[in-house]
């Protein structure tokens, strides 16, 4: 593979001209298109919210988001806000896990139907506080 | 010029031969007994579905070679909507890292199973129309295939998270009349991507002289999807199955280029590692419980990566060879390396 360097590095710089990326959708007589190269790199969508305290409803600063399966993380900002692009391959629905980590909040996992869900707003419970169902 | 060029970038592509398409024929039972089926399937299938399990086993070591989201397994059948389990193999596939697919006549496709394969991850779809009411109707053998597929496809075309999908037709001479009106159908419908193909003289299409496009019939389809590229209000195209000559570039976005073994591979019902599965099954390269897939990708598909074993017959003294390198792998059958159907003879004359 490696005499094929030199053809790999233009092949690359093609892949990403607009022009001439169509070389590379590929599918099959019987297959579905393929948007493996293109499309699902830019397809994306974003899904944002707010985090705030469930006791006084005070928006929750630095708390971590992750998803779970993904390499997707993010913080909420001094106004509890967070907002997370996702690829639009992605799942629907993805497990949202919250991080305080500072400890004062009890860490939060929802399953988040995100496909129905431009805005979430989560509220988290104090760590030592009774769990509310 | 630009043909010079894509030859040049097919030999390359063939050398290097990435696997960033791979077909699943996860089961051969179907809920349809279309007219033209290429993989002859069953209501009752002689064989079992395939346990995803050894399906996942056999795709591992490309999860070691390939980047994520650079494979896409293409899950078909048989029908894939008749497997019970199928959102669930759709949902492991993607978090191993692979974009998965589904080819399905859309019988079995409501809100959902629309709902529970999005929520799956599911990245690409391709629905068959074949016709209006009646003629789908007829083709599939089924009253009521056009009304569910259309449902289905209202559920695609207005799914804003669905990376791509498209509308497959098979044109035979049942529906080339019907062309223009589906075209408005479609349209009125929000579809995106409508893609042609012709029957092949195989499956249950060996015996039925009746589905195949005569030459004039064949530059009939290709002069309407020039002009519906033209009026550019759907991406219409011509699949990959044949060199067109002067219609090459006019219906489809690059030079015709038969990737399979080249970028496109299979794991059949029996485990059997091939191509597209629409392949004479004897040009079967190994098989996934007695080999490892990749080591086969890498060291076998000699006759799908050197066509020269397709210059015979018809091909031997043709002009065109080199742009056409005796056609798609799937008219080619093993007994017989010349050609099946030609569809540059064909339109030529």
């Amino acid at each position: 593979m490696e005499k094929h360097k030199t053809y790999k590095f233009f092949r690359g710089m093609l892949m990403a001209s607009a022009f001439t990326s169509m070389m590379f959708v590929m599918q099959a007589c019987y297959g579905t298109p393929n948007n493996a190269l293109i499309d699902d790199e830019v397809l994306e969508y974003t899904v944002s919210g707010k985090v705030t305290a469930k006791s006084n409803s005070e928006p929750l600063a630095g708390i971590k988001l992750t998803i779970d399966s993904t390499d997707y993380e993010t913080v909420t900002d001094s106004l509890g806000n967070f907002s997370i692009t996702l690829n639009a391959s992605d799942y629907c629905d993805m497990t949202f896990k919250f991080v305080d980590e500072s400890g004062k909040y009890q860490q939060l996992d929802t399953i988040v139907p995100v496909c129905n869900s431009p805005e979430l707003n989560i509220e988290m419970d104090v760590n030592n506080a009774p769990k509310v169902s | 010029m630009l043909q010079r060029f894509h030859n040049y970038f097919r030999r390359k592509e063939t050398e290097i031969h990435e696997l960033n398409y791979l077909f699943w024929e996860c089961t051969q039972r179907c809920n349809l007994n279309c007219r033209h089926c290429g993989s002859d399937c069953a209501v009752s299938s002689a064989y079992k579905d395939m346990p995803f399990d050894d399906f996942m086993k056999a795709i591992s070591p490309l999860e070691q070679r390939y980047k994520r989201n650079t494979v896409l397994i293409v899950i078909t059948g048989g029908e894939p909507l008749v497997r019970p389990d199928l959102a669930d193999c759709g949902r492991e596939l993607r978090r191993h890292g692979f974009l998965w697919s589904i080819v399905t006549n859309g019988y079995a496709y409501d809100e959902s199973m629309h709902r529970k394969l999005m929520a799956a991850g599911l990245s690409s779809i391709t629905l068959s129309l074949d016709g209006l009411r009646d003629t789908h109707d007829a083709f599939r053998k089924r009253q009521g295939s056009f009304d569910r597929v259309m449902n289905a496809i209202d559920l695609i075309a207005n799914e804003k998270r669905l990376p791509t999908y498209d509308i497959v037709t098979c044109v035979s001479p049942m529906n080339i009349g019907e062309l223009a009106e589906m075209k408005q159908l479609l349209i009125a419908h929000k579809v995106k991507a409508w893609r042609f193909f012709t029957i092949a003289p195989i499956g249950r299409a060996v015996t039925d002289d009746g589905l195949r496009l005569d030459g004039a019939q064949l530059k009939q389809l290709m002069d309407f999807i020039v002009e519906t590229r033209k009026e550019g209000r759907i991406d219409a195209k011509f699949s990959c199955e044949a060199y067109l000559g002067k219609y090459d570039r006019k219906v489809r976005d690059w030079h015709y280029f038969c990737r399979a073994g080249i970028n496109i591979g299979s794991v059949l019902i029996d485990g059997s590692i091939s191509a597209c599965p629409n392949i004479d099954r004897r040009f079967a390269q190994g098989n996934i419980y007695t080999d490892n897939l990749l080591d086969v990708w890498d060291t076998r598909f000699e006759k799908f990566r050197d066509r020269s074993w397709t210059k015979v017959g018809k091909c031997a003294d043709c002009k065109v060879y080199n742009n056409c390198l005796g056609g798609a792998m799937h008219l080619h059958n093993i007994d017989s390396p010349e050609i099946m159907e030609c569809h540059y003879s064909n339109l030529m004359h």
